[in-house]
């Protein structure tokens, strides 16, 4: 039997390292790998409650969440491409066009 | 049975454990006149390079093994002493109680590992070959925590097919920034308030975990977390959101195909010269 809140310390400790990620890094593929690494933190935790509660309904959403994911991942990184046509960087500092 | 937070005196020691003997430092000798970077000698630089490139060699290493180190000690500690105490005790029906126990805590280190070296690496294709490890270490949770289609899921689309969108990216446009560990304190206030914030965040969860009325989680049927169990649950009650989220995918794989067209302009000019 894991316990579960073992489960949600380790999605916890996932879920910020996804933070400090995307609050320290700079390249945005990297940013975007943190976030997916946020939402599987995420979904560790649903899961984790599930087998908590001996109930479906958490990995119902994590089965969602998964999909939202890759919809997620598909138009960031098309976006990524597209910055990365006109602008020739992948650094989010660089990208500030709407700020001059 | 929680887990202790990572104490700072492991940290102070590992600090001094990694901390360069003085013996290190004598055995460099005495810089030459005018110190090393003045100096004009081609020996003498050499032997100066070689020393950064050691003393930066040893530091990427020495962090790494820190930080990896800092987080993981603590986190394996418990996992090894309740795998001793608990593979000896065999359930009711004659499977060990810690085998599942023992599942997790090893891929709970693997993920955690992998995605400490995911927001590390300055090569955007180590970063996304560990987070393929992470993705892989909690699809093996799954299915210590009797989640078995999701783990399936979760290796065929997270770890197989978004994965493998990220590395056709990075493959295509990311070459590893040089100027990043520059700029890692660039804008230092907008960070560190990033990171308070995280920091405030684990303490607030950390507070909620440490509760006592989580209940233990008890036996689930063998059914449980099925291809069919799943099936029955998406299909009946979570039909609509299943059905938005499919409407979402196609959206978004028509917004990606969008975003990336080339404009007509562009593609015009461009068979013009052909």
């Amino acid at each position: 039997m894991i316990p579960t809140p073992h489960v949600l310390i380790l999605a916890a400790l996932l879920f910020g390292l996804g933070l400090v990620g995307v609050v320290l890094r700079r390249n945005v593929l990297i940013v975007l790998m943190s976030v997916e690494l946020m939402l599987n933190a995420v979904n560790l935790t649903l899961v984790g409650f599930a087998r908590g509660r001996g109930e479906m309904a958490g990995q119902g959403f994590t089965f969602l969440i998964i999909a939202l994911a890759a919809a997620e991942a598909a138009v960031g990184l098309a976006i990524v491409v597209a910055i990365f046509r006109s602008r020739r960087t992948v650094n989010v500092d660089e990208v500030n066009l709407m700020k001059h | 049975m929680l887990l202790p937070a990572v104490s700072a005196g492991d940290v102070v020691q590992m600090n001094q454990d990694c901390a360069m003997p003085p013996t290190a430092l004598a055995a460099a000798g005495p810089p030459p006149p005018g110190g090393w970077y003045r100096s004009r000698s081609s020996a003498g630089l050499r032997s100066l390079f070689a020393r950064v490139a050691r003393r930066r060699r040893c530091d990427a290493a020495r962090r790494s093994l820190l930080t990896s180190g800092a987080v993981l000690v603590p986190w394996l500690a418990p996992a090894l002493a309740s795998a001793a105490g608990s593979s000896a005790a065999a359930g009711p029906t004659g499977t060990p109680v810690g085998g599942a126990l023992i599942t997790f805590y090893v891929f709970g280190a693997l993920a955690l590992a992998g995605a400490i070296l995911t927001i590390t690496r300055k090569n955007p294709v180590s970063a996304a070959l560990f987070l393929v490890l992470t993705l892989v270490s909690t699809g093996g949770i799954y299915l210590a925590l009797h989640a078995s289609f999701l783990a399936a899921i979760q290796v065929l689309v997270y770890a197989g097919a978004i994965m493998v969108l990220f590395i056709f990216v990075v493959m295509s446009v990311g070459k590893p920034d040089d100027r990043e560990s520059v700029s890692l304190l660039a804008a230092w206030p907008t960070k560190l308030l990033g990171l308070l914030a995280i920091g405030a965040l684990v303490f607030r969860i950390a507070m909620v975990v440490g509760q006592p009325n989580f209940a233990a989680a008890g036996p689930v049927a063998a059914q449980y977390g099925s291809v069919e169990q799943m099936g029955r649950l998406l299909f009946s009650d979570y039909l609509f959101p299943f059905e938005a989220i499919s409407i979402l995918l196609l959206v978004a794989i028509v917004g990606a195909v969008m975003v990336t067209r080339r404009p007509a302009v562009e593609a015009s000019e461009g068979e013009a010269q052909r």
